[in-house]
């Protein structure tokens, strides 16, 4: 697994941009994702260590990637933080369901990737219960 | 009849107009009843006095007869003191018989009435109820609720009606209820949709406080995308409360005859820069002397400027559409064609739904709001026309409109 590499899937490209400008900024290294097909062939490819999962997207949704990273037994480790729209209960409860190890509510910005990453490092270990961003 | 014995019969009814209907039905028939079997007893009386009367001469002139002491000129009396007091008998029997009968049968009589009174007042009570508790029902939330038609008079009437408004009163209720449920789901989706751009705003923003200082390159890109965002924003809510408005049919639509000629033109003046930045080419061909349309001028103008925009977005930067209008029967009809992506055969109907996703080329700079096609179909079809895409992916699409000639009356 790479240690560096934390991928960022949306489906709105302006959110890819700011969010990957601002990554590049602090010394991240990442790559992206617009849908939940193009989402699991980088995971596979890139290996990344965290990514951030916006919940809704086209042809497969950020809850359908989830289930099948966790269900993966070579993917299950990697940290995977959803966003999701409405910050309604159920919302929550569909990412707990499927496996997320975190959520942010949308509309999310850069500072609060930037922070969820800083937690994720400084975190020793996962299964610390859900943080809300 | 005393206070307690109205509320035990009351009781037994059940209801105060069949306690009323009982007892104006019993004054009316049984009053005149007793009255004539009254009469008619007194008359009885009067005849058995007489008779008593006579007999007792009868029996006094026996009895003087025998003893020798009567008158030649006092009473002639009949032969044979027995056969009188035979006469007298039978007569007083005849009477006593009649005066059983008529008591007898008054009270039968009597009984008889108040019989078919309960059951007459009881005929007219039980529907009353029935349409009581019904309308109860229907007051506590079950619309559907009916009554039963028991019978083929004014009540039978009465029920009937109320059966066909109860029907009408769910039917609309429901229907509205479903009204209602759409519009709290459109209005779901518009807001969920709405935060697209507004996460963009609020990101970019963020970044150019952060960093401000480090890339004015950077600056100028991120403050234009604010921009366009913030513009596309208010296209967004423009868009969403023109769908609201023609929802609740409550547009100020000016209808007047146009031609189609004119509003094209407008149209492609309305959105020359989106397509001059673009760079895309536009071919017109708009048949000369087409009959009027009746339409909102507005209304139409904006419908043509989704459709081009629509046309220029699906095309590649360089590229060319097409606008076409000829008549065809009774009709107008205007052809938008573009060469773009094309739209796949399961996505034509979905095209025009509201908020629909469809990619276009222009994904890196979306300018699209997702209600155009929306919107045009509502006004399309509210102007009594139809709206429709014919399509293939890879090669194009093609939007077409059709508006019937002569009187329109918008759908509101």
């Amino acid at each position: 697994m790479s240690e560096n590499k934390i991928l960022v899937v949306d489906d709105s490209l302006f959110m890819l941009k700011s969010i990957t400008f601002v990554l590049e900024k602090e010394g991240y290294d990442f790559c992206t994702a617009s849908d939940g097909e193009e989402a699991l062939c980088k995971v596979t490819e890139e290996k990344p260590w965290l990514i951030f999962l916006d919940a809704v997207m086209p042809i497969k949704d950020g809850y359908e990637v989830c289930r099948q990273i966790k269900a993966d037994p070579a993917l299950k480790d990697i940290r995977v933080i959803m966003a999701t729209g409405r910050g309604e209960p159920e919302d929550l409860e569909k990412a707990l369901a499927a496996g997320a190890d975190g959520y942010m509510l949308k509309p999310y910005t850069p500072t609060k990737i930037l922070a969820k990453v800083r937690e994720a490092l400084g975190e020793s270990g996962w299964g610390r219960g859900v943080k809300r961003c | 009849m005393g206070k307690g014995g109205e509320e035990m019969l009351r009781r037994t009814l059940g209801s105060k107009i069949g306690l009323r209907t009982l007892g104006e039905m019993l004054a009316v028939s049984v009053l005149p009843l007793i009255l004539l079997g009254y009469c008619a007893l007194r008359q009885m009386e009067a005849i058995n006095d007489h008779l008593i009367v006579e007999e007792e001469r009868v029996s006094l002139a026996d009895i003087e007869a025998q003893q020798g002491t009567v008158g030649a000129s006092s009473n002639p009396l009949p032969e044979g003191p027995s056969s009188g007091q035979v006469n007298l008998t039978e007569i007083r029997e005849l009477i006593g018989w009649l005066r059983w009968q008529l008591s007898s049968g008054t009270v039968a009589l009597t009984a008889l009435v108040v019989v078919v009174a309960v059951a007459l007042s009881y005929r007219i009570t039980r529907p009353i109820q029935e349409l009581t508790a019904g309308a109860t029902a229907i007051a506590q939330g079950n619309l559907e609720t009916q009554v039963p038609v028991r019978e083929d008079d004014e009540i039978g009437e009465l029920a009937r009606a109320f059966n066909r408004m109860s029907q009408r009163i769910s039917e609309d209720i429901t229907h509205l209820q479903e009204l209602d449920l759409m519009r709290s789901s459109f209005i779901s989706a518009a807001a969920h949709d709405l935060k697209s751009p507004l996460s963009s705003l609020v990101s970019f923003s963020e970044v150019l406080l952060d960093y401000a200082d480090e890339d004015p390159e950077m600056r100028r890109e991120f403050l234009g995308i604010i921009n366009a965002e913030s513009k596309r924003l208010a296209r967004m809510i423009d868009d969403f409360l023109e769908l609201s408005r023609l929802d609740s049919g409550r547009m100020k639509w000016q209808i007047e005859k146009l031609s189609l000629a004119e509003v094209v033109e407008e149209a492609l003046e309305a959105t020359e820069e989106s397509i001059k930045e673009r760079a895309i080419e536009v071919r017109l061909s708009v048949e000369e002397g087409l009959p009027s349309v009746q339409a909102d001028r507005e209304a139409l103008v904006k419908t043509i400027v989704n459709l081009v925009s629509n046309a220029a977005s699906s095309s590649e930067p360089g590229g060319e559409i097409e606008v076409r209008g000829w008549q065809e029967g009774d009709a107008v009809r205007l052809d938008v064609v573009d060469h773009g992506l094309g739209i796949a055969a399961e996505d034509q109907e979905k095209v025009f739904e509201r908020f629909a996703r469809v990619g276009d080329h222009a994904a890196d700079r979306p300018t699209g709001t997702g209600l155009e096609l929306a919107i045009s179909k509502e006004i399309v079809e509210r102007l009594g026309g139809r709206i429709w895409v014919e399509s293939e992916p890879g090669k194009g699409s093609t939007f077409t409109v059709r508006l019937p000639l002569g009187r329109v009356q918008p759908a509101g």
